[in-house]
């Protein structure tokens, strides 16, 4: 009964087009693990189908329970998040730098991730009782408190990548709550002002900065690649030279010739746009654009049908968090961003991520389910 | 208040995805089909892949013969080269390759090392050059990643002739590499000098590659292969390298040498059938030059580092070991016998010169009473002996510096010393190529001219820039003195012990030797002389200290080296007349 009473008021638009972009990824990865598989011995899709199945029953568990019995959960809910990410520091493995990693049998997984949606939840009951009262920067502060705890932890790991998720998050449920839009851009333009004088200051003064040699590389080569074609500037070109070598109707799968040839980083996780964009084209990636754009739109349709504001914030955190993936990793590869490793959602490989993200969409669909059936507009 | 917000939200999504769709369009659409020519980015993503390395093994002028060909046979050959940064595991590509290319492991590991820490992971490094066709073929059927086989211009191959004279290069020695840090020669220690050395680079340390090696020492490579590479530098096969000519190298000199490669090839050939240890010289009379030289044993100039500990091969016995000349010195005491009118009284032959101590100079019979020229025919040791103690130490040594050979005989040394130089087993040290030089100056009638190996230095673009001029002769014996050599020598070769050199029409002037070496019963056969005996072109010397049948022992002049200076003439003649 109550079963088909979920499965009735799905939005199918929505699952649809994740499902579209879950296709388009697996055929895309399969082309750009053509030679790691051989290297690793891995079938990587067969993999990421596993996780993808294994995600789908986390987002059917998810329906299942109203998401409005979780803000009884807030002080819970936070300090799991807060208990994962200390764990992951100290039982993490390190890899790329980063002690991001937790083995758990034959996998290893990424808590950070999953701690994103545990962020979306926390901060969304705590922001319930804030609507409307957020105009000046005293207000603000709790607010910002509230995050800087996971993000601190995070960034000790050191994520630069998702901590910014955490950040853009926080922006869009606190616009969405009703803070001051001035004060939000004033933070907003205050923090890249405050960003680039650092920098500034750095190569000019010799200030101090918290970031590594290699991010601070990443910012130079992003305003000028050609500094250092073959270094730090080497992302920027190649995966820009694999789009652009793409054109209109791309290359055809498996027959991109900077991905066949490792000339793009990471090409099936943080650079697997560039895959998509060289071998299907204009076409192809306006294509998963549009879809991207599709899972957004229909994500804040669900926000303005929410029965509670809970829900609205739940959903509007899940959007934002998809939002700035997803503009934050394409817009790198076209070079309009610095480069930051965040993964592209549904698409990049990666079980913990997907996994994450199948759990970030069930709640958004379970925003959905339980909201009042009468229609808002 | 929530849902107007989130209407702003729906609306601000549209900025960066409208954002990135135009930035799509621009890269792809708009710079990929013409218009943006400047920045297509499908030609920049060709430019970014293509990567040049440099196809040349040693960046040094080339060492050429007299008609400009180059003596140490360097060309275009299919090289291994490791690009280190694709390879996977470098002990075990070094393993399989290694099983191919017949190098140690250890050796090519050390090499990738030694680059990889001076140059970096992205330069590829040089392996093994002048593979076989069938290395190359298992090369490419394993596939090692890292590995390509390019076509590289490596200096010494297969054909690389009068290796002893041309040398080799090698490592920079801690030793050498210290003194060029004094002379701020090397590349951390002088930033202009284009030639600065490299702790990798290799120097030429032994014969005229060492001798000039600042002559012929270049700053870069003038041949390039530019390739399509992948993300890790490697070249990829199928799509082919086009060798590119850099702009030439302005800082390489070419040694032009007097030898020619026909006439070098026919000796070493020769030699190579003939002669397991020996050496051999051919100098054009006319001009002093140095036609043909060689040494054998022969070495590998690829291989330097198998030969360093036994050194044998190394020796050039042609021009820098000395050797007792025995008999064919015999002409020296000869001439100043004739040129200081000695020869008066008549000599004869007991089979062996006692000396007042008893002490005595076996010869090879007892030829009885003969004239000088009947004594150099049968090579008579006694009438020598008897012939050198009338000349006198002073006067000897005189006429032997004179031809260009030294002998060291001082003034308290008794007169059995200076018996044995005068028939060349003791106080005189010669090189086959001093023994050519001196019959050259017989064949000249008497004029001598130092010989002549280098002619020229070119630039880069191959104009002299230094010339070695023939050296202006000079009278050393009197014309008739050397007509009456001649004339016995020409005997001694028609009918006395150097029969097998006679030449069929064109004769032949010269005189064996069998010389005792320092170990007990081993002996150096030599056959030295010219021809033909009218107008006089070649003067050739034999040296044999070992046949290739093996035989070292009983070796004799007239039967071991003689054939030898036949056989070099007639072909030589053959290809030039």
């Amino acid at each position: 009964m109550r079963i088909a009473k979920i499965t009735k008021s799905i939005d199918y638009t929505l699952l649809g087009a994740v499902a579209l972009i879950l296709v388009m990824g697996f055929f895309v990865l399969d082309s750009a693990t053509v030679n790691a598989s051989a290297r690793y011995g891995i079938n990587f899709v067969l993999r990421q189908i596993l996780w993808a199945i294994v995600g789908l029953g986390a987002f059917c568990c998810v329906l299942f329970i109203d998401y409005s019995k979780l803000s009884k959960f807030a002080i819970p809910i936070f300090a799991l998040n807060i208990v994962l990410l200390v764990a992951t520091l100290i039982f993490g493995e390190e890899t790329n730098g980063a002690q991001a990693w937790i083995p758990i049998g034959p996998f290893k997984l990424q808590p950070a991730e999953i701690a994103k949606i545990l962020l979306i939840v926390g901060l969304a009951q705590f922001l319930v009782p804030r609507i409307g009262k957020l105009n000046t920067l005293k207000d603000l502060l709790p607010v910002f408190v509230y995050v800087a705890v996971p993000l601190g932890l995070i960034l000790l790991q050191p994520d630069l990548g998702t901590g910014l998720v955490y950040v853009a998050i926080m922006f869009g449920m606190l616009l969405a709550a009703g803070a001051s839009p001035l004060l939000l851009s004033l933070l907003f333009g205050g923090g890249i002002g405050a960003i680039a004088l650092a920098v500034f200051g750095h190569y000019t003064w010799g200030w101090w900065l918290p970031l590594k040699t290699y991010q601070l590389n990443r910012l130079v080569a992003f305003i000028n690649p050609m500094v250092d074609p073959r270094g730090a500037g080497w992302n920027v070109i190649q995966s820009q030279i694999a789009v652009g070598s793409g054109g209109l109707w791309g290359k055809g799968l498996g027959m991109g010739s900077q991905n066949i040839n490792n000339f793009l980083p990471a090409q099936w996780t943080d650079f697997i746009f560039c895959v998509l964009a060289e071998e299907l084209g204009f076409i192809g990636a306006v294509l998963l654009l549009g879809l991207f754009f599709v899972l957004l739109f229909r994500g804040l349709r669900i926000a303005k049908l929410a029965k509670d504001p809970f829900g609205t914030l739940i959903a509007v955190g899940v959007v934002s968090m998809f939002a700035f993936h997803i503009l934050q990793n394409v817009g790198m590869t076209v070079g309009l961003m610095p480069i930051t490793g965040i993964p592209l959602p549904f698409v990049s490989y990666g079980g913990s991520s997907l996994l994450a993200n199948m759990l970030a969409l069930g709640l958004l669909m379970n925003v959905y389910v339980y909201h009042d059936d009468r229609l808002m507009y | 208040m929530l849902e107007k917000r989130i209407t702003v939200f729906m609306f601000m999504l549209l900025l960066p995805f409208g954002l990135i769709t135009g930035r799509l369009f621009s890269l792809q659409v708009l710079q990929s089909y013409g218009g943006y020519a400047e920045s297509n980015l499908v030609d920049r993503a060709v430019k970014m892949r293509s990567q040049t390395l440099a196809a040349e093994e040693h960046y040094r002028g080339e060492i050429l013969d007299r008609k400009m060909r180059s003596l140490t046979d360097s060309r275009i050959r299919p090289t291994l080269v490791a690009f280190p940064g694709s390879m996977a595991d470098v002990p075990a590509a070094c393993r399989e390759l290694a099983a191919i290319v017949a190098v140690p492991p250890e050796k090519l590991a050390v090499a990738i090392q030694r680059s990889t820490e001076t140059y970096g992971r992205r330069e590829p490094v040089i392996l093994k050059v002048n593979l076989t066709a069938e290395e190359v073929g298992r090369i490419k059927q394993k596939k090692i990643r890292g590995t390509a086989v390019v076509p590289v211009k490596t200096r010494y191959g297969e054909n690389s002739l009068a290796r002893h004279l041309v040398g080799y290069v090698n490592s920079i020695s801690p030793e050498v590499w210290q003194k060029f840090s004094r002379e701020k020669k090397t590349a951390d220690t002088n930033n202009y000098l284009p030639t600065a050395y490299r702790i990798t680079d290799k120097i030429g340390v032994a014969g005229l590659e060492g001798k000039y090696e600042e002559v012929l020492r270049g700053s870069r490579p003038e041949n390039n292969i530019r390739g399509i590479a992948d993300g890790q530098g490697r070249l990829l096969d199928g799509l082919g390298y086009k060798i590119s000519r850099q702009e030439a190298d302005r800082w390489r000199n070419h040694l032009v040498l007097t030898i020619d490669r026909d006439y070098q090839a026919i000796v070493e050939k020769i030699m190579d059938e003939e002669i397991a240890r020996g050496a051999v010289a051919v100098i054009d009379i006319p001009s002093g030059d140095v036609l043909a030289i060689a040494s054998r044993p022969n070495f590998d100039q690829n291989l330097i580092e198998k030969y360093l500990s036994g050194y044998d091969e190394l020796l050039d016995r042609s021009e820098r070991v000395a050797f007792y000349p025995g008999s064919v010195f015999k002409v020296v005491v000869a001439a100043g016998v004739l040129e200081e009118n000695l020869k008066g009284e008549p000599l004869s032959c007991a089979g062996k010169y006692v000396f007042p101590d008893e002490t005595q100079i076996n010869c090879t019979r007892e030829h009885g009473a003969l004239d000088l020229k009947e004594a150099l025919v049968k090579s008579c040791n006694t009438a020598f002996v008897e012939l050198g103690l009338r000349l006198g130490r002073e006067k000897l040594t005189r006429y032997a510096n004179k031809l260009g050979l030294k002998v060291a005989l001082g003034a308290d040394s008794p007169p059995a010393l200076l018996a044995n130089a005068s028939i060349g087993q003791q106080g005189v040290l010669v090189s086959p190529l001093q023994i050519a030089n001196l019959y050259a100056t017989i064949g000249r009638n008497g004029v001598y001219r130092p010989y002549r190996l280098v002619a020229q230095i070119r630039n880069y673009q191959g104009e002299v820039i230094q010339d070695f001029p023939v050296k202006y002769g000079e009278q050393v014996l009197l014309p008739s003195t050397c007509a009456y050599l001649k004339e016995c020598l020409t005997a001694a070769t028609r009918e006395g012990t150097g029969r097998q050199a006679w030449l069929e029409g064109k004769g032949a002037a010269g005189k064996t030797g069998t010389a005792q070496a320092n170990q007990a019963g081993r002996v150096i056969a030599w056959y030295a002389g010219f021809t033909p005996v009218e107008n006089p072109r070649l003067a050739i010397a034999v040296m044999v200290e070992e046949k290739k049948s093996g035989a070292s022992k009983g070796l004799r002049g007239g039967e071991e080296a003689a054939p030898v200076f036949r056989t070099i003439a007639e072909e030589i003649f053959r290809l030039s007349d």
